[in-house]
């Protein structure tokens, strides 16, 4: 732990100087945006270490700390450390210290004690981390869920806060990353606007304290990502940015996910309308086009892989979308449709504005869990606001377009207000501006905060008995699904048909082999349980097409079924002792 | 002499529209009884409102008291799951 601490704390102390060093020599001079830069440099940095070092067969913590070592090394010969900004006295005084440190210490706190828990993630987000480390690689996918050939590019920054210490506890730090960017995306997009340094602190605050964006960061989703590479593209757009710098976040979310690419008309629109007269960039023109392109390798590497490995850049997307496996329903269509813009559309007025059938989570369930602020200050504000400011207007439009496109190309269901957190950027920005002219608006905006900050402490998925039951637990078995017990630490069988949470299944410390069986026969079956020390077996789902060969292996005597609190599934009986 | 710009060019015209007819598809579609409550509905007459009287001297007072009738609607529905959430429930 010592060692993975040390590798840890060293390669983070490089990518932070690295990417400081690199928005320097860029020079854009406007103090969120420089922010909204750096943040976003890092976060390519530890994208390209984990994806290179996943290619080159090296992804363990010893690799990754010797080469942070060294390019520390580099930097400081280089003198770089000498031109850090000083925090003394903070730049964004005391107030907004206190604020920021308060939430942060809650933010903190959160990601310690949160542990993984939605269907998703346990399925087939974690599984591809828990397997690239295991590997220290980063191979062809290998869960049962055919969504783990989805783009990984949030994975690759999950990955780097779970490789140094071979343990998930801090795996919620990639979406606090991504939370930062967010709000300082919000604070340069306000700055961009010529709105004042306060009025952009709100509308960062507003944005962050959204509850569906808020527990995104700790959630292990990839959705509040998304949300804020595409504000950071914004901000770069109203910041007046060069075209390489604008392509940064745009391709690093192509990487994250292709809802990114669905929203990516809306930011073009933005990026028309907004011209960049004379770009304010005085820095390396080469810099900026370096970072353009290593986010284009990082982001289209997950297609070019899927094209490759599968014969399909969008795999498992096809010319029908994607279809569960066990129902045969619609789980992704493929392409715009009217008829989900208006179901969607429908939902959102309808039910889910309210946030009245859930409590908040990451996933949005039943709500858009925008929160008190957008819902009964910010859009309110935003017909005012949109009236009298021509620049607001034009960000406002292109986040509409967004919104509509995205609406129009998913499929109606539970969870999906999650690919629209953008869209609270409008009341957010909105709310925060008419707060400046309006003493008993800004009073309404803290009780809506207040309300905020109460409804981001408990997810609704952690409800109920579960936070307690996380905290109590030793850190270092922390789980919401502990496994099922095992008699030894080998390899452990797993198959679904369709959907399965199976990343429990490898601890939190990685420290179990996963086995996914995709055969169709006994024999087969028997076969690879024999051949890879299978002794137990977990299954998921109703099994409607694996079913059958696992009847026939109980019948043959060589499996027993057991069922241990969630789990379900057989125990494997060694040949010849029958 | 310019002539006085038309009804047609007057932006609050669009607004007044836009807005009228959200209010209209929202009469169709859900009880008229239940509009009192509906978001959407409340949100568009206060467009409509703020189109016609927004250079009222009393308007900035208007708006917070729609938005403080929002924010009781919106925490009459959600603050319970709140604090169910948080295991305080009422």
């Amino acid at each position: 732990v010592i060692l993975g601490l040390s590798a840890m704390a060293v390669a983070n102390a490089a990518t932070l100087l690295a990417a400081h060093a690199v928005v320097r020599k860029l020079r854009m001079g406007l103090g969120s945006v420089d922010v909204v830069l750096f943040l976003l440099v890092r976060i390519l940095l530890i994208s390209v270490a984990v994806l290179g070092a996943g290619l080159a067969r090296v992804l363990h913590p010893l690799s990754l700390g010797l080469l942070g070592a060294t390019t520390l090394a580099l930097l400081v010969w280089g003198g770089a450390h000498r031109h850090l900004p000083s925090l003394r006295p903070f730049p964004w005084g005391r107030g907004w210290t206190i604020v920021g440190g308060l939430l942060l210490a809650r933010l903190l706190m959160q990601v310690w004690i949160f542990a993984p828990a939605f269907d998703d993630v346990l399925s087939y987000h974690l599984p591809k981390v828990a397997e690239w480390v295991r590997a220290a690689a980063i191979p062809a996918p290998l869960g049962s869920d055919p969504r783990a050939a989805f783009p990984a590019g949030f994975e690759l920054i999950e990955t780097w806060w779970v490789v140094f210490l071979h343990h998930d506890a801090l795996v919620e730090m990639a979406g606090v990353e991504f939370l930062l960017l967010a709000g300082a995306s919000m604070h340069a997009l306000a700055t961009g606007l010529g709105w004042s340094a306060r009025t952009a602190g709100i509308a960062a605050l507003l944005f962050i304290l959204g509850p569906g964006l808020y527990f995104q960061a700790t959630s292990c989703l990839n959705d509040g990502a998304v949300a804020a590479l595409l504000a950071a593209a914004l901000a770069l757009i109203a910041a007046g940015a060069p075209l390489p710098l604008l392509l940064l976040p745009l391709f690093l979310g192509a990487g994250v996910k292709p809802t990114a690419l669905l929203a990516l008309p809306g930011i073009l629109l933005t990026a028309a309308l907004i011209p960049r007269a004379g770009s304010r960039t005085e820095g390396s023109k080469g810099i900026a086009l370096g970072l353009a392109f290593a986010a284009l390798l990082t982001g289209i590497s997950w297609y070019v892989r899927n094209a490759v490995v599968f014969g399909n850049p969008v795999y498992p997307m096809g010319p029908g979308g994607i279809s569960s496996g066990l129902t045969g329903t619609t789980l992704q269509q493929a392409g715009p449709s009217l008829r989900s813009l208006q179901e969607n559309l429908t939902a959102f007025v309808d039910l889910r504005i309210y946030d009245a059938l859930a409590a908040p989570d990451g996933n949005c369930t039943l709500g858009f869990n925008g929160g008190a602020a957008a819902f009964a200050l910010g859009f309110p504000a935003l017909i005012v606001l949109l009236r009298d400011e021509p620049l607001f207007r034009r960000v406002a439009l292109g986040v509409a377009v967004s919104t509509v496109c995205i609406l129009a190309c998913v499929v109606l269901d539970s969870w999906n207000s999650r690919f629209i957190l953008l869209l609270t950027a409008l009341p957010s920005l909105a709310l925060a501006r008419l707060c400046e002219r309006s003493r008993p608006i800004a009073a309404l905006a803290v009780l809506a905060l207040g309300l905020q900050t109460v409804s981001t402490f408990v997810p609704g998925n952690l409800s109920h008995g579960r936070l307690g039951a996380l905290a109590r637990q030793p850190w270092a078995e922390r789980a919401l699904l502990p496994p099922p017990p095992t008699l030894d630490d080998g390899p452990i069988g797993f198959c679904s048909d369709d959907f399965g949470p199976a990343y429990p299944l490898y601890r939190p410390d990685f420290s179990r082999r996963v086995v996914y069986l995709r055969e169709m026969g006994a024999d087969g079956l028997l076969t690879r349980l024999d051949r890879d020390g299978v002794k137990r077996i977990v299954v998921f789902g109703p099994l409607l097409k694996s079913g059958p060969m696992f009847d026939e292996a109980t019948r043959r005597g060589r499996l027993r079924p057991f069922e241990a609190g969630p789990w379900k599934g057989y125990d494997v009986v060694p040949e010849g002792s029958r | 002499v310019r002539p006085k710009p038309g009804i047609l060019s007057r932006p609050e015209f669009w607004e007044i529209l836009c807005a009228a007819a959200l209010l209209a598809w929202r009469v169709r579609q859900r009880p008229v009884s239940t509009l009192w409550a509906d978001w959407l509905s409340i949100v568009c007459v206060f467009w409509i409102a703020s189109a016609l009287g927004r250079r009222w001297k009393h308007w900035p007072a208007v708006t917070a008291v729609v938005m403080a009738g929002l924010l009781a609607l919106y925490a009459s529905r959600q603050v319970p799951l709140t604090l169910g959430a948080l295991g305080i429930s009422p």
